[in-house]
């Protein structure tokens, strides 16, 4: 039977390769995706960790010394006998500078011991029990002894009795758990904690760890205006003292020496800081940290520019971790100077106000860890598992005196859960490739039905039995099957190699690789070979003399029969409904930072799917339908022959056409739809990159410039490729606003309205009730007005037309406070991506206080593609760059600093992949068609013919049906895959900034009707061709 | 008076060319058809007779050879004249009824007429047939009807444009005996109404009794004609220069 199964495939080669075209093109798009997957999910993990700045930091909780500590011992440790009796001994030491007050020892027993009443003493002063209750464990909370304040240096011991329940044998089993808090440290510290690590050996210590490439001591400390001064000058803003070796300097290029060097025991003062005093490098400055006794003089070996280094001015406070809080004047020690300087003069500090509560920003020391990334898995799952190992290794030397922050494992962590996502999304977008491969074995199948049929009346009459035939189809299935499988993979893997290239796709490993080879190959031996051997056992159950009146009349598909369509388009709409009744297409966006990852509402990707299919099975009744009431010339007239032959066969047979329709139309609706959905989701990516820039380019002064950068400066910005650019001024809490009714710091920008309008990247939707255009007129109108954020109008109740007052440049010499009026409110503002409160004319700050610098320029190119924004980019830094420390930010550099978010897929080449196989596949159906009809409608042309039909109109005839079935499922495709994009876009709007702008690809979509109806008249022909060379006399006498 | 036409087969050969190789279905066959004769072509299975008729009919062009309806040379002209000799000389009428599964019975016919250009065919051949016993039938698809029914609606949609020649080819071939009689009845009463000119291939010799001449075929050569005319002269070769194109 097999034999004969394998020479049937191979002795027709037609039907054979009509059978198997459709599997291969499925089944290739299929596990090209899965491909795809392993190729672009195998980049995240080299992706995501790029733009982390620390990979892990172990901050010092006490950076000044120990503080209070206690100590707890049960005397004459040794095996207790139940009923013995045991002192236990809590002392309490103050080794810190100043008082702990409200100090509270907590000792809760454990169940094999309890407290003998009247047993406790302070000092051997009694304590009385309250409520007989230890005084140590008392109340419904257990709550501790107060024991008020410990000074400096002294030292309380407590003591109290336990009796022993259960025998304890001699070790450390028994496991002792007082604790000890003070106001100061309200968070309690166990007792017998290992005395401190000091920085450099905690350094030497983890830098010994492997999968550490690098340790570093990194120290810093806030300190106030004043602080740093030269001869005759002093730096009148706040000032950040750093202490970190020259190494650390070298491991990050952030921080970039701009002259002379970093040498221990000098000073490296930022390139603000260095003109704001008008040193070089040689010259001495004074540093005066809070506490010392007197200024420390150090030379000046090296000017940085640090403005970059977010390693040094990344926020380290819970939940801002990404905040980027640059502070322009700082002055870098080594980490030994730091201990000798900063240190004692802040110990002094908090002694001297006898509380460390009183000295605002204490220093912060840390060992910053760079991890060995080159073994690092490319899977972020993998990685996270070694980074998560290399963390816990850590925070096992000498714990619980610090914290570990491990930002590369929260990176990976969302990486994880965002390739889990993309593999979610990507594996629906292949999906259909498998359900195609189902549909057109089927479809196939249906088509080569009547020859098959005819073949197995042959072996019937020959003796052949209904297990022999069923195990011949069950053979030639598995063929088929296997082979399409096997074909397809092939095609899906070369595919992505020609996409991805060679060097993404094989980041993925071998295994990976194979195991997604054996998923397809499964996949699509189960999914074709079932569409092949169902549709082939019911074949057989019908009688040969069946086929006649099943070709003439034919009977309605199942879906037709059980309203399939109507069913699943009421499921999808019911549950798009309650989805977004409760909100699950408004999934919260994640943070980096805390290790959350954009939440993606992958379930309802469900949706779309359904909406695919029971839409074009939808839209394809609604075609037929339109078939069956085409207009027929009524008797005695038959009509012209064409029209008329062409309008009865459409309108009587349109089943006949469903098929063909819905194939077109799924492949179709899903090329639209994937199209559609691609391009928003580019457009929507782009949005977001010069929402965030501002423009197409932010061109930012580097604090080393020596050249002064006014508003004025914008017009040398306009280079070629470059419209318009604008000066703008904006910083953190640079300004503060009060109202009638509250009052607070604020973020403010001012700007050139005119050229701010033609060159920001302004949309309608960040002004309420407003539009871009009439709430800059409206600012432009109003020298002294200002546009609110609408955060900040509820907090501070303003509203439109209402005045408050305006501090403008806070914290500088020139701060000036001014009424001014809201002209207008904003939900958000180009450039400012984290947020800002208030946006005002540059003009009158400049007025107002005097100030002439701007902080940054936006600039807008005339070509916004990639290549346009690169152009234009290197045309600044060749033009005014050229002589000046530019830093061009573009579109494109903030694609690339993209976290893992899911908007840094490359999903252009599964776009690729999707659209070469939907043209693939479109080609292949109406092929198919146009084929099957032929097939079974040879005799009635070769009639036809023999009635004197001219050859012309034969071939009008044809083409006509098959355009029918083209146009059809063109439109049907059309109007689902519309709804496909605008789900797809809604399901996935989370990923984005900015709400998506759902953007139709004309281009595209031309594209394919042009393929399919090239397609079309490519088969036409080449049918035509075959029925010329048919023999009429064999044709006319076929059974 | 007879509006039949004459055939005139000469020297025609055709062969086609298979995976097997070269089949040689018609070889040097001559015969000469009396306007308004009825002829019965006989022969086993595979023998040339349907490609025989196709040629006649034509439907295909000899590999060589002249055949030739009336005066007019069909196995010279092209696919559109020949086209235009199939509507307007000539009816077919096949073993399977072949018609068109998504016209009526009436429509059938009609079409026949409508691509003479005649599009006022509906009377006509709604009263063919009734005349055919067919009336209720008219509206029906083929596929509500018997099979002797269909094969009626076959023969009406050969006659209904009065054909200079009728060709059947084993058109009792798929009924039983009844119908048979029935559809062989209406094709010679038919020919001699219309006075066309009848050839029909058959197996069944009651048929080919009732016909004026009975030419049998075997291996694609004329092995006996009950009143021959040329076919001793142009069966032994064909004459040069009436080798006509090629398929």
């Amino acid at each position: 039977m097999f034999s004969y199964a394998r020479r049937d495939l191979l002795r027709n080669p037609r039907r054979t390769l009509a059978s198997l075209v459709g599997v291969v093109l499925g089944v290739a798009l299929f596990s090209g995706v899965l491909f795809f997957i392993d190729g672009s999910g195998a980049s995240m993990t080299k992706r995501a960790i790029a733009p982390v700045a620390i990979d892990m930091q172990r901050v010092l909780t006490s950076p000044l010394g120990e503080g209070i500590r206690l100590e707890q011992r049960l005397a004459g440790r040794g095996p207790l006998r139940q009923g013995e009796r045991a002192s236990m001994q809590l002392t309490v030491r103050n080794r810190g500078l100043t008082p702990a007050n409200e100090v509270v020892v907590n000792d809760k027993l454990p169940p094999t011991l309890t407290y003998v009443r009247g047993s406790a003493e302070r000092d051997g002063t009694p304590l009385p029990d309250p409520a007989g209750q230890s005084p140590f464990a008392h109340g419904p909370g257990l709550i501790g002894l107060n024991i008020g304040t410990v000074a400096p240096g002294a030292t309380v011991r407590l003591t109290y009795t336990v009796r022993v329940r259960r025998p304890i044998p001699a070790g450390p089993d028994l496991h002792l758990g007082a604790t000890i808090s003070t106001r100061e440290k309200i968070v309690p510290d166990p007792a017998n904690l290992p005395h401190p690590v000091p920085l450099d050996r905690l350094r030497d210590r983890i830098a010994a760890l492997p999968g550490v490439a690098q340790a570093n001591q990194l120290a810093f400390a806030d300190l106030p205006p004043g602080s740093l001064a030269a001869s005759g000058s002093k730096i009148g803003r706040p000032t950040k003292l750093f202490g970190f070796e020259p190494a650390y300097a070298r491991q990050y290029p952030a921080i970039r020496l701009v002259r002379g060097g970093f040498r221990p025991g000098a000073a490296l003062l930022s390139s603000e800081a260095a003109r704001g005093l008008g040193v070089r490098p040689r010259d001495q400055v004074r540093l005066t940290v809070p506490g010392a006794r007197r200024p420390a003089r150090l030379r000046v070996s090296g000017i940085a520019d640090l403005s970059r280094a977010r390693q040094l001015f990344n926020s380290r406070t819970g939940g801002k971790l990404e905040d980027f809080l640059y502070l322009p004047d700082s002055i870098v020690i080594s980490p030994q100077d730091f201990q000798r300087i900063a240190i004692p003069a802040f110990r002094r500090a908090i002694a001297a106000r006898g509380s460390a509560l009183a000295v605002k920003s204490p220093p912060t020391l840390e060992v910053d860890v760079q991890v060995d990334r080159s073994p690092l898995n490319s899977d972020p799952g993998r990685a996270l598992a070694q980074t998560s190992a290399v963390a816990k290794g850590i925070k096992r030397i000498a714990p619980t005196q610090d914290f570990l922050l491990d930002n590369i494992s929260n990176t990976l962590t969302v990486a994880r859960a965002d390739a889990a996502g993309a593999k979610r999304m990507f594996i629906f977008l292949g999906l259909p490739g498998l359900l195609l491969a189902g549909f057109l074995a089927t479809y196939a199948g249906s088509i080569l039905a009547a020859s098959a049929r005819r073949e197995q009346a042959n072996l019937r009459l020959r003796g052949a039995g209904p297990r022999h035939l069923n195990r011949i189809l069950a053979y030639r299935t598995l063929i088929l099957a296997g082979a399409g499988s096997l074909l397809g993979t092939a095609a899906g893997f070369v595919s992505i190699l020609a996409i991805l290239g060679a060097s993404s796709l094989f980041e993925a490993a071998p295994t990976q690789l194979g195991a997604s080879a054996l998923i397809a190959i499964g996949a699509d031996l189960v999914a074709t070979g079932l569409a092949l051997y169902i549709p082939g056992r019911l074949a057989l159950r019908r009688e040969v003399s069946g086929e006649r009146r099943e070709l003439a009349i034919g009977t309605q598909p199942a879906w037709r029969r059980w309203r399939l369509d109507y069913a699943a388009l009421i499921g999808a709409g019911v549950g798009a409904a309650v989805a977004l009744r409760n909100g699950a297409f408004d999934a919260p966006s994640g943070a980096v930072s805390t290790g959350e990852a954009i939440s993606l509402p992958s379930h309802l990707l469900l949706l779309p799917l359904g909406v695919w299919f029971a839409g074009t099975l939808l839209s394809v009744r609604a075609f037929e339908g339109v078939a069956r009431n085409l207009p027929l010339s009524p008797p005695p007239r038959f009509g012209p022959i064409v029209a008329g032959i062409l309008s009865r066969t459409l309108s009587r047979r349109s089943h006949s056409l469903i098929t063909g329709i819905v194939g077109v139309g799924l492949v179709i609706a899903f090329g639209i739809g994937l199209a559609m959905f691609a391009s928003t989701y580019n457009r929507a990516k782009t949005a977001d990159a010069q929402f965030t820039v501002g423009s197409s380019l932010r061109i930012t002064p580097s604090p080393a410039s020596t050249k002064p950068h006014p508003a004025a400066f914008a017009r040398r910005l306009k280079v070629a490729g470059v419209t318009s650019a604008t000066p703008v001024v904006g910083s953190l809490e640079n300004a503060f606003l009060r109202s009638r009714f509250n009052s607070d710091v604020k973020d403010l920008a001012a700007i050139d309205v005119p050229s701010f309008a033609a060159t920001a990247a302004l949309k309608d939707d960040f002004f309420p009730g407003s539009t871009a255009s009439k709430a800059l007129a409206a600012l432009r109108a109003h020298p002294a007005g200002i546009l609110l954020d609408v955060g900040s109008a509820e907090a501070l109740k303003l509203g439109v037309g209402d005045m408050a007052e305006l501090l403008l440049a806070r914290g500088s010499r020139r701060q000036r406070l001014r009424t001014v009026t809201v002209v207008g409110l904003f939900d958000r503002f180009p450039g400012f991506p984290d947020g800002l409160h208030v946006v005002a004319n540059l003009g009158y700050f400049q007025r107002q206080t005097g100030i002439r610098k701007v902080d940054f320029f936006l600039a807008r190119t005339q070509d916004r593609s990639a290549a346009g924004v690169t152009a234009a980019a290197k045309a600044v830094q060749a033009g005014p760059g050229a002589r000046d420390r530019l830093s061009v930010d573009t579109t494109e550099t903030t694609f690339n600093k993209d976290q893992s978010s899911l908007t840094a897929l490359n999903i252009r080449g599964l776009v690729d992949l999707d659209s070469f196989y939907t043209l693939a596949i479109s080609a292949a159906v109406i092929a198919m068609f146009v084929f099957g009809l032929m097939l079974q409608r040879r005799r009635e042309y070769v009639v036809l013919r023999a009635q004197g039909l001219r050859a012309r109109r034969l071939h009008l005839l044809i083409l006509g049906e098959a355009a029918f079935v083209a146009a059809s499922g063109l439109l049907a495709g059309a109007i689902v895959g519309a709804a496909l994009g605008l789900l797809l876009v809604h399901v996935l709007k989370p990923l984005f900034i900015l709400p998506p702008v759902t953007t139709l690809p004309w281009g595209d979509a031309a594209l394919l009707a042009a393929l399919l109806v090239s397609a079309t008249l490519f088969s036409v022909l080449v049918a035509l061709s075959v029925l010329r060379r048919l023999s009429p006399s064999e044709v006319l006498r076929e059974q | 008076m007879s509006r039949g036409s004459s055939v005139s087969l000469l020297g025609v050969y055709k062969h086609f060319q298979t995976d097997a190789g070269p089949v040689q279905a018609v070889n040097g066959i001559g015969i000469e058809v009396a306007p308004g004769a009825s002829v019965a072509i006989t022969g086993p299975s595979g023998c040339g007779k349907s490609t025989l008729l196709s040629l006649i009919g034509a439907l295909e062009r000899p590999s060589r050879g002249r055949v030739q309806i009336g005066e007019v040379a069909v196995s010279k002209l092209d696919e559109t004249d020949r086209a235009a000799i199939r509507r307007e000389l000539i009816g077919f009428v096949f073993q399977s009824d072949n018609l068109q599964p998504f016209l009526t019975a009436v429509e059938n016919v009609s079409l026949q007429l409508a691509l003479s250009g005649a599009d006022d065919g509906y009377e006509r051949s709604l009263t063919l047939l009734d005349a055919l016993g067919l009336g209720g039938a008219a509206g029906k698809y083929p596929d509500q009807l018997s099979g002797g029914e269909r094969q009626r609606v076959a023969v009406a949609r050969a006659l209904v444009h009065r054909p200079a020649l009728i060709l059947a080819d084993e058109p009792t071939g798929a009924l039983d005996v009844d119908n048979s009689s029935v559809v062989a009845d209406l094709l010679r009463e038919a020919q001699a109404e219309v006075g066309a000119t009848l050839i029909v291939i058959t197996h069944d010799p009651a048929v080919a009794a009732g016909l004026d001449r009975q030419i049998a075929l075997s291996d694609g050569r004329v092995t006996a004609d009950s009143k021959p005319a040329l076919s001793g002269a142009v069966d032994a070769a064909p004459h040069a220069g009436e080798v006509a194109g090629g398929v």
